[in-house]
């Protein structure tokens, strides 16, 4: 998933100084650190849920892609090409 | 801007519009529910494709272009009243989603239902870049929003749909229909009002 490295950032932010520069907001560190741990437990339950069923949309799209086709779409397609000649 | 300047390049229009077919229907699966009137949208689509083909930039995505086509058309309709999200549970109703096996698995058809319960903008954005495959900035582009709106969008509808799934709240039919109306239709006229959607795009 797109979001995952997000929280991957959330790991990092009990390493060195080294590693937090340039990446993660400082302001991590301050006082607003719980509440903000509980915001990223919060959605990394979320994140967690959607490997289950993200899928789901990719199949629910993927299944009406390889249904076979009804002829209308070609014919249709071929009667527009043959009032342009 | 160009006018096809010779018969390659209409067959070559042609062809890849055939392609992108079974992506339309997919498409227009997801948005309207109903595989009948899903169909019909993409016939008027590739009505109106045809119709616009010297504006259609050859090298460029047919798929994003003829989306705009289809999207547009479906607002079009959806403010005429033509559709109401409904669903058709014949196809998709044996499909599992999770594995045989797991606990109560999820059906792609409350997948779907529990996603046409979501307001028509955000249910757009997830069906692009979720279902789709687009870039946040492709699907930005078919929507003819910033960037940023689509990812608000798509994390939102995720939000949504995780929270219908973990709390086992996909509506039933018949009130998945009526709930996904009225969300689509508050959702159309609050954008009508703030004149964020439809203009005019590629279909004009």
């Amino acid at each position: 998933m797109r979001l995952l490295p997000a929280s991957g950032a959330v790991g990092r932010a009990g390493r060195s100084r080294e590693h937090l520069r340039g990446e993660v907001d400082d302001k991590r560190m301050t006082s607003k650190k719980a509440m903000k741990t509980i915001g990223h437990q919060r959605q990394q339950r979320g994140r967690q849920a959607t490997p289950d069923w993200a899928s789901g949309l990719r199949r629910l799209y993927d299944s009406v892609v390889e249904e076979p086709l009804p002829d209308s779409f070609a014919k249709l397609l071929d009667d527009l090409d043959g009032a342009d000649d | 801007m160009t006018e096809p300047t010779s018969a390659a390049d209409a067959a070559s229009f042609k062809r890849e519009l055939t392609g992108v077919i079974p992506h339309l229907r997919a498409f227009a699966r997801g948005l309207c529910g109903r595989p009948d009137l899903a169909d019909d949208l993409v016939q008027e689509t590739l009505l109106k494709a045809w119709a616009a083909q010297a504006r259609f930039e050859p090298g460029t995505s047919m798929r994003a272009w003829t989306f705009v086509i289809l999207r547009n058309a479906y607002l079009t309709d959806m403010r005429r009243n033509r559709f109401r999200a409904d669903y058709d549970e014949t196809v998709a109703e044996r499909l599992l989603v999770a594995p045989a096996g797991q606990e109560s698995p999820l059906h792609l058809s409350d997948l779907h239902r529990a996603l046409l319960t979501l307001p028509a903008e955000r249910r757009e954005a997830l069906l692009l870049v979720g279902a789709g495959g687009f870039s946040y900035e492709e699907a930005a582009a078919i929507c003819q929003c910033a960037v940023g709106t689509i990812k608000s969008r798509v994390g939102r509808a995720r939000a949504a749909l995780a929270s219908m799934i973990e709390d086992g709240a996909i509506p039933r039919r018949a009130i998945g229909d009526a709930v996904a109306h009225d969300a689509i239709m508050k959702e159309l006229d609050g954008s009508a009002h703030s004149g964020r959607t439809q203009r005019g795009g590629t279909e004009s």
